[in-house]
């Protein structure tokens, strides 16, 4: 059978002089070939650890999990923390919030599930949606929370940081090793996706008992720390990377 | 009325198009077989896929030596991760995702020991054979390549080794159809120039 693949391309920019000398380039690399016996080790090589595999769910699929196992640790939590910070926000306040956080969980998730494949479609890209849904995050609560400081603003606001961590790194460790079923190639990108998805999880429910509904607070406490943690997933996904070209 | 160089573009892409859904078809059954543990359906993978991972990962690296280790490291990650490829989906950008992610790695695993490395006051007596050689290769038009961004030539190197379509070489290099036309457009200009010089230079 002739192998054929590389020799066909369809709606591609061209320029006849680069198209030529690329042209000879290929078949002078075709005319190199590769060392006798390179196939045969790497048959070799796989061989022994040859198994059926199942392939890994579909992305859809993939994403209701995620999505899934966001509405499962909620429902567990605010029961827990409590339902105080709902009854304080207005309808507006509640309406925005929560658009801003089951848009942003979604997108999260979808991008998340593309990462765990080599070469899937990037409808959303990871950066833009991080950066979309931080802008979006921001100019809510700016717009929908009053300007104002109650209370003690450091000893209260610690109480939400430490509690929001503290929902955050579970989820992220769950998500974890849903993600590492498929994801062969570790990084800064699955890091923040992974950290992401877990903010918004941590958001809701600090969101939901949360005493103080006023700008300042939130836009600190509550998405200062998510930005962290953000951060600080897209460290340990680089970390993780170095570990494994250390492996 | 249609001019005749573009219903000969178009009845060559129809062609082209036709031989490629053939192809593909083969290789992802192939690939299913794969995934259910045949051993055969390996082999055969291998021996239709490695030459063009090759000459990817030639145009790609220093040296052809170089190449087949990085050929030999992408089977064995494809090895390993090939339950999350679904037989659904197409399978050269899945491929040539993880031939990407294995030349990367392979570029800073070689950055991080050349970094350690010792310079020596001159070149030991056993490497002079080897090293006119190298000037040679260096001298072609992978020279000319190898100045490209790294973005720009693994697009060049996707469209015109693999025969992947734009849209393929996105999802294989994780981006957009805009992006990758962008990078290949680009580097089609960086070529051109660097071909031109080098032409004005000989005369």
């Amino acid at each position: 059978m002739p192998n054929n693949i590389g020799r066909k391309n369809n709606e591609q920019p061209s320029d006849s002089l680069v198209e030529r000398r690329l042209e000879s380039w290929l078949q002078s690399e075709e005319n190199a070939g590769m060392s006798p016996g390179t196939q045969e080790r790497i048959v070799r090589m796989l061989r022994p650890s040859i198994a059926a595999v199942k392939p890994i769910s579909s992305q859809r699929r993939l994403t209701t999990i995620f999505l899934g196992i966001v509405v499962l640790c909620v429902a567990a939590a605010i029961p827990v923390t409590g339902w105080t910070g709902i009854h304080l926000m207005t309808g507006a306040q509640m309406a925005c919030m929560m658009a801003i956080f089951i848009a942003g969980a979604l997108l999260v998730s979808f991008s998340l599930a593309a990462l765990m494949v080599p070469g899937s479609p990037m409808c959303f890209p990871l950066s833009g949606v991080l950066a979309l849904s931080g802008t979006a995050l921001i100019s809510g609560i700016a717009l929908v929370f009053p300007w104002r400081i109650l209370g003690p603003f450091l000893a209260e606001g610690w109480r939400c940081a430490v509690l929001e961590v503290a929902i955050a790194v579970p989820a992220a460790v769950l998500l974890w090793l849903v993600v590492r079923r498929g994801a062969p190639f570790p990084g800064p990108g699955l890091g923040a996706a992974i950290a992401g998805l877990s903010v918004f999880l941590a958001l809701i429910v600090v969101q939901s008992q949360c005493m103080f509904p006023q700008a300042p607070h939130i836009l600190v406490w509550h998405a200062g720390i998510a930005a962290l943690l953000v951060l600080c997933g897209e460290l340990a996904g680089l970390a993780s990377r170095r570990l494994h070209l250390r492996s | 009325m249609r001019n005749p160089c573009v219903t000969k573009w178009l009845e060559q892409s129809n062609y082209n198009m036709g031989e490629t859904a053939a192809d593909e078809h083969e290789l992802r059954q192939l690939m299913r077989r794969y995934q259910s543990g045949d051993a055969e359906g390996l082999e055969e993978l291998v021996r239709r896929i490695s030459p063009v991972l090759l000459r990817y990962f030639i145009g790609s690296s220093s040296s052809p030596s170089d190449a087949e280790d990085l050929l030999q490291d992408c089977w064995m990650r494809i090895h390993q991760s090939r339950h999350t490829y679904r037989p659904s989906e197409p399978l050269m950008p899945w491929i040539f995702a993880i031939a990407r992610h294995t030349r990367l790695d392979g570029y800073r695993r070689r950055r991080r020991l050349e970094s350690r490395e010792l310079l020596v006051p001159g070149i030991p007596e056993h490497l002079h054979s080897s090293a006119p050689q190298h000037s040679l290769q260096q001298d072609n038009f992978d020279a000319l390549l190898g100045k490209l961004p790294d973005g720009q030539r693994d697009v060049i190197l996707m469209l015109k080794v693999s025969g992947m379509s734009l849209e393929e070489v996105a999802r294989a290099t994780s981006s957009t159809v805009g992006a990758v036309k962008q990078k290949a457009h680009r580097a089609y200009l960086a070529l051109r120039r660097a071909l031109q010089e080098r032409q004005e230079n000989a005369q």
